[in-house]
């Protein structure tokens, strides 16, 4: 873990700090901070002081606790969705891609369907058949990188599987799911994990979409998205409450971009070992 | 041919590649004729060279013995037991008994795995053995073939191309086969290491009693390491022999041909053929009669018509060519 922060370029490493920071926050921030839901109507909408180092929004909650409780969710709905579209993504791509025949052309034909539609309207179409929720949400955007980390893993497997090092664990017995796990997974290991992470930063900016939009996870909670939305209407008289929930959610998605984009450069120059895609 | 029951044998042997245009399937399928039937055999610890020019259909006809491509049609008899109809358990058990080296060792071993890892594959995928057991036998084979065992902790980009062709020998001999196909396995390799993987080959195949079939297109590394060559020309076999009859008396014009276009370092030497005019012809659509009449300089009007059989012109030596016939 540590020899690899260590060969990150410099935009990676910021790009961990940031993170750490902010997981950190998210972890322990809610046992020192306000309670979030905690109304005081008697202070609302007051700029940053040393009370409310955000200062509060129209109902007196503070609005610091619930950028940190905010973060959460993000990260829940970011990772979560990501890890959805990536299970199911590249089971798909995988599979069709080495077995090929009717099954990939059945399957990557439905995976360029989904591609077709913006994954914001896809997540509005499964919220409004399943209902919202964490849960529901969190499934909602991870469709939407279901076909991304299928066509990923679906290219690769086909260049992959054409090696001789495949011919050769056929030869020697081995049946295809073994193949699978032991010789193509890995091969696209390095490829996923920067695709993954670029993914979860999309991920966390639909997810903020839906909830500004006022679908997805009850307005109620704490999240960026819905806060914007709140806050949107506070505009003109009070600038802290669409300012930092805005930079909430800057600041994540920057952090994550240059730890992807970091990793992505990492890997490429890893050279000799494993199959480095583009 | 050899009196003792052969280890391989095939009875036509064909294999059709159907060309799959991208689209809908209309109008006539077009077919290229890999490998066109062929019958020979392989004769328990012998080398049969199989050479040919690139594209002639020899990898494929040897990579249906070790069945990673199913055949059109034809057996392959292995131990008398026809391969070409097993069940996908008993084709399992095959697999122990017959291994295959690739050309390119740069591309046969995973670069993600350790050289331990790809020997002990084998034996983890069947089972055989204690781990203790597994991880002895592989060093043992990498002791054979002369690396040290710390090899096993590396990973193949830290090894050069001789060495990886060696351990990739080590990977075909986990299993003990009987049999190794060998496709082009120097064909990668310099010049200065081809020797020397060639005679590990030869070395093992002495201590271990293998059976080789011996795919190249390099003449010289063919007469080196072989018992009997056959020759292919577009999937068929036209000529097969002794190495002594086929390299002293060529009886097909193709194999005197290729002969010929093996450089000699002597000067005085004339050549009895220039070298082949024309290109090969297409596989999708060979020629009629005898497929090598259209690059042939005895051709014949009779060539065109009738395809010639492999006839016997001596003892362990068959010729397809209607002019070699007409001779004896």
């Amino acid at each position: 873990m540590l020899s690899v922060l260590k060969k990150l370029p410099l935009s990676g490493k910021i790009g961990v700090g940031i993170l750490t920071v902010l997981l950190m926050a998210a972890i322990f921030g809610p046992m020192v901070l306000h309670d979030p839901y905690a109304q005081n109507l008697i202070h609302s909408l007051e700029g940053p002081s040393a009370e409310h180092w955000l200062g509060t929004d129209q109902i007196g909650r503070d609005l610091l606790s619930r950028i940190v409780v905010g973060a959460r969710y993000s990260l829940l709905i970011g990772i979560g969705a990501t890890l959805f579209g990536a299970v199911i993504g590249v089971a798909i791509g995988v599979f069709s891609g080495y077995f090929g025949g009717w099954l990939e052309m059945a399957m990557m034909r439905l995976m360029e369907m989904l591609m077709v539609f913006p994954g914001i309207l896809i997540a509005l179409m499964v919220i409004a058949v399943a209902g919202d929720g964490l849960v529901n949400v969190i499934v909602a955007v991870g469709l939407r990188a279901v076909p991304i980390f299928a066509r990923l893993a679906q290219t690769s497997t086909h260049t992959i599987r054409e090696r001789e090092y495949i011919l050769a664990a056929k030869a020697v017995g081995a049946s295809g799911f073994r193949i699978l796990y032991s010789h193509v997974l890995p091969a696209l290991f390095n490829s996923l994990v920067v695709l993954a992470a670029l993914q979860v930063a999309t991920s966390i900016l639909v997810g903020a979409t839906l909830s500004f939009l006022g679908v997805g996870i009850s307005p109620e909670m704490p999240e960026w998205g819905s806060m914007l939305n709140t806050g949107r209407r506070y505009i003109f008289q009070h600038w802290p409450l669409v300012v930092f929930p805005g930079l909430a959610i800057m600041i994540t998605v920057l952090g994550i971009n240059l730890l992807g984009d970091g990793l992505r450069a990492m890997l490429s120059k890893q050279h000799g070992r494993g199959v480095v895609l583009k | 041919m050899t009196k003792t029951q052969p280890l391989i044998e095939t009875l036509g042997l064909t294999k059709h590649f159907p060309i799959s245009g991208r689209g809908l399937p209309i109008g006539r399928k077009r077919i290229v004729r890999a490998v066109e039937d062929v019958s020979l055999r392989i004769a328990p610890g012998e080398t049969l060279g199989l050479v040919g020019e690139s594209g002639c259909g020899k990898s494929t006809f040897g990579r249906m013995l070790v069945r990673l491509i199913d055949s059109t049609s034809g057996s392959i008899l292995f131990d008398g037991v026809d391969l070409a109809r097993l069940s996908a358990r008993d084709l399992r058990q095959y697999r122990r008994k017959v291994q295959i080296i690739f050309q390119d060792p740069f591309n046969s071993l995973d670069p993600q795995k350790t050289v331990g890892a790809s020997l002990l594959e084998p034996l983890n995928v069947f089972r055989l053995g204690t781990p203790a057991e597994r991880r002895e036998k592989a060093a043992a084979l990498l002791d054979q073939v002369r690396l040290p065992v710390t090899a096993l902790n590396r990973y193949p980009h830290e090894f050069s191309g001789g060495q990886r062709q060696r351990i990739c020998i080590a990977r075909a001999l986990m299993l003990d086969p009987k049999f190794i196909m060998c496709d082009e396995v120097v064909s990668a390799l310099d010049v200065s290491v081809q020797a020397q993987v060639i005679n590990q080959l030869k070395d093992l195949q002495a201590a271990l009693g293998l059976t080789y079939l011996f795919v190249s297109h390099d003449l010289g590394v063919v007469r080196h390491m072989s018992h009997r060559v056959a020759v292919m020309y577009l999937g068929r076999i036209i000529e097969i022999g002794k190495k002594e009859e086929i390299y002293d008396a060529p009886g097909h014009p193709y194999t005197k041909a290729l002969l010929a276009a093996v450089p000699i370092a002597d000067p005085r030497r004339r050549r009895e053929f220039t070298s082949l005019e024309g290109e090969v012809p297409s596989p999708v659509n060979p020629p009629s009669g005898c497929r090598f009449r259209t690059r042939c300089p005895l051709a014949q009007d009779i060539c065109a018509r009738v395809e010639p059989e492999l006839t016997a012109v001596g003892t362990d030596h068959a010729v397809a060519c209607h002019l070699v016939q007409s001779d004896t």
